[in-house]
């Protein structure tokens, strides 16, 4: 659609920053190519019929000026005393009728192709979406969360640019040919010689493109630069003040600019070059045409006045559309560099795997089915057919299973516990440097995320645990010791390197896939909340009436709060809503467990959220239901003092085990941490 | 409505010294207004010219000259855009550091109401408004409204009523594109609102993927995302369209003057009064007029950006700080003597709830003073007095026996290492120097062997240029580095905020040494979180809600089995502090 004049393309109107291109190095380019047109071609295929329809009406924009041309050629035939020429009523005429078919081609063509293009940008991102939710939940991305927006925006915004654009280089081309064979019947030479400077836009242009996407890229880099570096200086500004190195700051601040001024202007002037290109060769093929005209205007058998307006008219259309061919080459290159750029998205993915068919319509993806999720799939068989395998265990079918047959911490003979651990390893594949501490004084040390401080915390090792219905046990340790990746690896939000996890005696192939509600549900030590009411933070999709709902707020001492809130459930909550406290958001994530009602609550340290006496009160009440299973991370006494079974975690290896009370006997570990 | 004398006063002071570049941009750019309207004329002559018979050997040398002036406006355009941009950035740059030095020197309340990111929006983002403002305005409307004039006064020459009839209608179309604007604008700012949502929720499903898969959430959260697509939808095709109409309304005016300039055109050619070159040349000139005028509307809208963002930067600019300037007093090198005569203070958000009420304090050159007290009885604060990051309500506080507010040098002489130590993105040598350029490696070397810090400094990959945003520090590394920091600068009096957690031995070990070195010939005041560091200490304070609990010689205090210090010591820390 680029076909409008750029003063008025949006681009133009959004404002600065709006636009962030990012085209990264540019690497294996001609493999970038083809990924963009493998791409391109799948989105295609994914609505062809729409695409073609949306390719007829912009081949019709790009054409239907050409007639100006031929109306522009007859007015001046009649200006020039030609007989056969249609009178100035009817040249006016069908200046006007000209005018309607216009409009129509460019209203009907802008809505409905703009639908097109957005519906293959909305596939890119449900794929990516849906991939990284496949992850492992806590394995984290290797890129920043700013990064991976930056991916579903910009990048998805570079490849519908590339999508879009499409359909103005086969308008381009097919102008380029019309006009090539309407002129050349009039002047083969002339015609010949006027396409040179034209074709050479085209080349020239695609071939600054992939420069101007570089130098474009290395201006950005000093604009993070300056703004990082203000940053910086601006949150240390306490040091850089009892320092007295304002001014070495400032020396240092303007180096930084005068590096940034230089790959400014260099970009700007470049795209200058390029801008002022369309313009100029158009005016260097219509001063050949003049020079060619010159002689043979007045010449009898040579051009006619008409024929010299048709040619300048022409050549100005076909000069924009060898411009707009050139550009969309440079951006064809861009897509490819987006697209390898949402692929990193994806770990493992294939090109078809990003461009998967993903209808909008209302009923193509229905809601979260309100069934209990597929039962756990055993190691051995193939996950395909074992979620359909009637051994299929859910707590609402097996009324069978004992809740409390025993005594806590002693399970019954003969009946497998709830969750048998064997051997379970999970160490750190590297360190992810950006999120080590020190760069940008973002010193925030997150506690005991393995994800941030890899270097403190070993991964566990050769884990064995065995978690019988109605226990509660907890999880204790130092700091870094390896507890969440205990929580986090049982529960498969880490990928184990070797060992089991059997949900009732069935090892399990895929364990998120298992333990999820109604069996298992899990909080993080830092839990989230998204951008929606509080209902639907709880319920999640789930088939839960606020009966359910209000109950688990009162099991998670939410009760009181949700009733001070201005709309109560309905309340907006996350980072566009009503600010919670880490206190409230900690218990509002404990009451999302409780509403699946899950046979067993994973729990991580709470006590970064809750003071001593508000998690021992939801120690209490969580006991207090009595059927719960609970495996969760503490070190207060409240805790260990309820536990049925206390693991002393050290360098991520179990080092003791036993209640409370044994274990301040046996192990010296344990003492330190009681205090 | 368009601040230009605002604007103009505020970039001209940062113009000054580039008047040759000025100079030569002005003149790129009405070389390219001569060029554009030039080029059309020659077509006319070559035209008219065949017409009238006049042989090749005239016209063809016009012709070649088109294609000529047709290069020549390539090279010049650049030229001019390449010295508006270097002008702009030259000029912005300078304001950008102004601005920076003069939000370096507000008071810490200013920083702890506007945060970094907040900042770098003011400096940066509203400069940078400014100066492609700058590079544009200079280009574009300057260049496009005498482009405009030029068209406009040739196209008279050629006809008062052609002339007249294109004006009109030209102004016409900038009223209606005006208003059309306004509404694609609005539809626009829907579909960004859509996108925001969209980006927003993809922000927080990325960090809280743990979440969503721990609570079996995936199908719920992509059902989710799915229907903010789904409403974005029909914004974004209806955002599209609105560009469409106001393009479709430039094409029908497009029209509706070629209609009329055909119209005119044919009855003057027969009144003899033009000619066939004259209408070709007044259809060129219309299709030329269309495009500044476009682009001087869309400029003088960002004109009106620009305004928004003079303001803000005004408004900073006359934002003073809450500190007065120093006085004039140097403080002499060797240990420095500390006084606090009734020290009350209350932070500017807090002004009910005092922080420090009415503390005394009495510290002789050469000795170490352990501040005890439990989290928030004032402690920071009482560093932060004494080193002017802020000043007193009332009581003074004197170094030397001169007020700190009269003391020119005060921040050279007195050094704090705080225990959430703040870094830069860079090189160990960056943070150690804040990128003074003057201190060299030996000089750090030197002063990393002094403080005993060489088997630390040993275990950097790189030594100095150890970039520390990959490699990482630990709390007690980056004391270490602090300690360096404060080094460097040899100063009289060194307030030490000790790192409060816990730190493996051999840190610990290497920081009990650096502090010992950092602390000969010096005075010392350790805000202290572990009794055996207050065994450095040759006095006490005991702090508790702002006031003072106990003080004294520490020989005194430990030996008097009555005081609180005794206790302290006898039950420990945590237990009488905690």
């Amino acid at each position: 659609m680029t076909s409008i004049p750029a003063e008025v393309r949006p681009d133009h109107v959004a404002g600065p920053g709006d636009h962030a291109q990012d085209p990264g190095p540019l690497r294996g380019s001609r493999g970038q190519w083809g990924r963009a047109m493998r791409t391109l071609l799948a989105l295609v295929r994914n609505h062809p019929v729409r695409y073609l329809v949306g390719l007829g009406l912009w081949i019709v924009n790009w054409v239907w000026p050409m007639a100006l041309g031929f109306i522009g050629q007859a007015y001046f035939d009649l200006l020039d005393g030609d007989a056969v020429t249609p009178g100035l009523a009817a040249i006016l005429a069908a200046l006007a009728a000209w005018l309607a078919v216009r409009l129509a081609a460019i209203f009907v063509g802008m809505w409905q192709y703009a639908g097109v293009v957005f519906r293959a940008g909305a596939t890119l991102q449900r794929n990516m979406l849906a991939w990284m939710l496949a992850q492992p939940g806590a394995q984290g991305s290797r890129l920043s969360t700013g990064e991976v927006v930056s991916r579903f925006r910009d990048d998805v915004e570079h490849t519908s640019d590339g999508f879009d654009g499409t359909v103005d280089v086969i308008g381009a081309v097919v102008v380029g040919i019309l006009s090539f064979v309407v002129l050349a019947r009039i002047d083969p030479v002339i015609t010949s010689l006027m396409f040179v400077p034209l074709l050479a836009t085209v080349a020239i242009v695609a071939g600054l493109g992939g420069r101007i996407a570089a130098y474009r890229t290395a201006a950005r880099e000093a604009t993070e630069d300056v703004t990082g570096f203000l940053g910086e200086t601006f949150h240390a500004v306490q040091s850089i003040k009892v320092a007295g190195a304002e001014g070495s700051m400032l020396t240092e601040f303007g180096r930084r600019n005068d590096r940034r001024r230089g790959l400014m202007v260099r970009d700007r002037t470049l795209e200058s070059v390029t801008d002022a290109l369309g313009m100029n060769m158009v005016n260097v093929a219509t001063g050949v045409v003049l020079v060619m005209a010159a002689g043979s205007l007045a010449r009898p058998g040579g051009l006619d006045v008409g024929q010299f307006a048709l040619f300048t008219y022409l050549i100005a259309h076909v000069g924009a559309a060898a411009w707009h061919v050139g550009v969309h080459m440079a951006q064809l290159r861009q897509t490819g560099v987006s697209v390898d750029r949402m692929l990193d998205l994806m770990p493992g993915a294939r090109l078809a795997d990003l461009t998967r068919r993903q209808p909008l319509e209302e009923d193509a993806s229905p809601p979260r089915a309100t069934a209990a999720p597929p039962g756990p799939a055993p190691a051995s068989a193939p996950a395909t057919v074992s979620r359909r395998s009637p051994a299929t265990v859910s707590r609402r079918s097996s009324a069978t299973a004992p809740r409390r047959s025993s005594a806590p911490g002693h399970a019954p003979a003969g009946t497998p516990p709830l969750v048998s651990v064997r051997g379970l390893t999970h160490v750190f594949p590297g360190a992810r440097p950006a999120d080590v501490v020190g760069a940008g004084g973002g010193n925030g040390s997150a506690p005991e995320d393995p994800v941030a401080t890899p270097s403190h915390v070993p991964g566990i090792r050769d884990v064995d645990l065995d978690l019988h219905r109605g226990q509660f046990v907890v999880v204790t340790g130092r700091v870094g010791a390896g507890k969440t990746t205990l929580l986090r690896t049982v529960m498969g939000l880490l990928p184990a390197q070797a060992g089991t996890v059997s949900w009732q005696g069935t090892p399990l192939a895929d364990p998120a896939a298992t333990m999820v509600p109604p069996r298992a549900a899990y909080t993080p030590q830092v839990p989230r909340l998204f951008s929606m009411s509080l209902r639907a933070n709880l319920v999640m999709g789930a088939d839960a009436g606020d009966e359910q709902v209000h109950a688990a707020l009162a099991a998670a001492a939410m009760a009181r709060d949700v009733a001070a809130m201005p709309h109560g459930l309905d309340t907006l909550v996350g980072s566009r809503g009503m600010r919670l406290s880490g206190g409230q958001v900690q218990r509002a994530a404990t009451a999302r467990m409780l509403v699946h009602d899950p046979e067993l609550l994973v729990i991580d340290d709470v006590s970064s959220a809750l003071d001593v006496e508000t998690e021992a009160a939801l120690w209490d009440r969580l006991g207090s239901r009595g059927t719960t299973t609970a495996l969760v991370v503490s070190h207060r006494r409240p805790a260990l003092r309820r536990a049925d079974l206390v693991l002393v975690v050290e360098e991520g290896r179990i080092v003791a085990r036993g209640t409370a009370d044994e274990l301040l006997e046996r192990s010296a570990t344990f003492r330190t941490l009681w205090g | 409505m368009i601040p230009v004398r605002a604007y103009l006063s505020l970039l001209a002071s940062h113009v000054q010294g580039l008047r040759w570049r000025v100079t030569a941009m002005a003149t790129a750019v009405l070389a390219g207004i001569a060029l554009q309207l030039l080029a059309p004329q020659l077509v006319k002559r070559v035209i008219d010219g065949a017409l009238a018979g006049q042989p090749a050997g005239v016209l063809v040398p016009l012709a070649t000259w088109f294609v000529v002036l047709a290069f020549l406006n390539q090279g010049v355009s650049v030229l001019a855009t390449w010295l508006a941009t270097d002008i702009g950035w030259r000029a912005t740059n300078r304001l950008r550091a102004d601005l920076t030095a003069h939000v370096l020197h507000l008071d810490m309340g200013f920083h702890k109401r506007h945060t970094p990111g907040e900042l770098i929006e003011r400096v940066d983002g509203d400069v940078t408004a400014l100066g492609n403002f700058f590079s544009a305005m200079v280009v574009n409307v300057v260049g496009n409204g005498l482009l405009v004039a030029g068209i406009v006064v040739l196209l008279f020459r050629e006809s008062w009523v052609v002339g007249g009839f294109v004006l009109a209608m030209t102004l016409l179309l900038l009223g209606l594109l005006g208003r059309l604007h306004d509404v694609a604008v609005s539809w626009w700012r829907a579909v960004r609102a859509s996108s925001a949502t969209a980006q927003g929720q993809v922000g927080e499903f990325t960090d809280g993927t743990e979440d969503i898969r721990g609570n079996g959430a995936e199908a719920f959260v992509q059902a989710q995302f799915t229907t903010v697509l789904r409403q974005w939808l029909p914004r974004h095709r209806r955002g599209w369209l609105g560009w469409g109409i106001m393009w479709g309304a430039q094409e029908a005016q497009a029209i509706v003057v070629t209609i009329g300039v055909y119209w005119l055109g044919a009855r003057f050619l027969d009144a003899g009064t033009m000619t066939i070159g004259g209408i070709y040349l007044v259809i060129h000139y219309v299709e030329m007029i269309g495009r500044p005028i476009r682009q001087m509307r869309d400029q003088l809208q960002d004109l009106q950006k620009a305004g928004a963002a003079i303001g803000r930067i005004t408004d900073l600019q006359a934002v003073r700080s809450a500190l007065p300037e120093a006085g004039t007093t140097r403080l002499p090198s060797g240990p420095l003597s500390v006084t606090l005569d009734g020290v009350r203070f209350a932070y500017a958000d807090e002004p009910s709830r005092p922080v420090l009420r009415g503390i005394d304090l009495d510290l002789a050159p050469g000795r170490v003073l352990g501040i005890v007290g439990r989290t928030g009885s004032g402690k920071s604060t009482l560093a932060r007095l004494v080193t002017r990051i802020h000043e007193a309500d009332a009581g003074e506080v004197r170094i030397n026996g001169h007020e700190v507010s009269d003391i020119a040098n005060l921040r050279d002489r007195i050094a704090v290492v705080t225990q959430d130590v703040q870094l830069v993105r860079g090189s160990v040598r960056d943070n150690l120097t804040f990128h003074d350029r003057t201190v060299g490696d030996d000089r750090l070397l030197d002063v990393i062997a002094t403080l005993g810090l060489h088997e630390w400094f040993a275990t950097l990959p790189q030594g100095l240029d150890t970039h520390l945003g990959a490699s990482g520090l630990s709390a007690g590394q980056a004391q270490l580095l602090a300690f360096t920091r404060v080094f460097l600068r040899d100063p009289g009096l060194v307030v030490l905020d000790e790192a409060s957690s816990r730190l493996d031995p051999a840190t610990e070990q290497l920081l009990e040494r650096a502090v010992d070195r950092l602390l000969a010939g010096r005075t010392g005041i350790i805000i202290a979180h572990r009794l055996h560091t207050l065994q450095r200490a040759d006095d006490i304070l005991l702090v508790a809600d702002g006031d003072v609990v106990e003080s004294g010689p520490r020989d005194r205090l430990a030996t008097d089995p009555g005081s609180a210090f005794a206790r302290l010591l006898a039950t420990g820390m945590e237990e009488v502090l905690a």
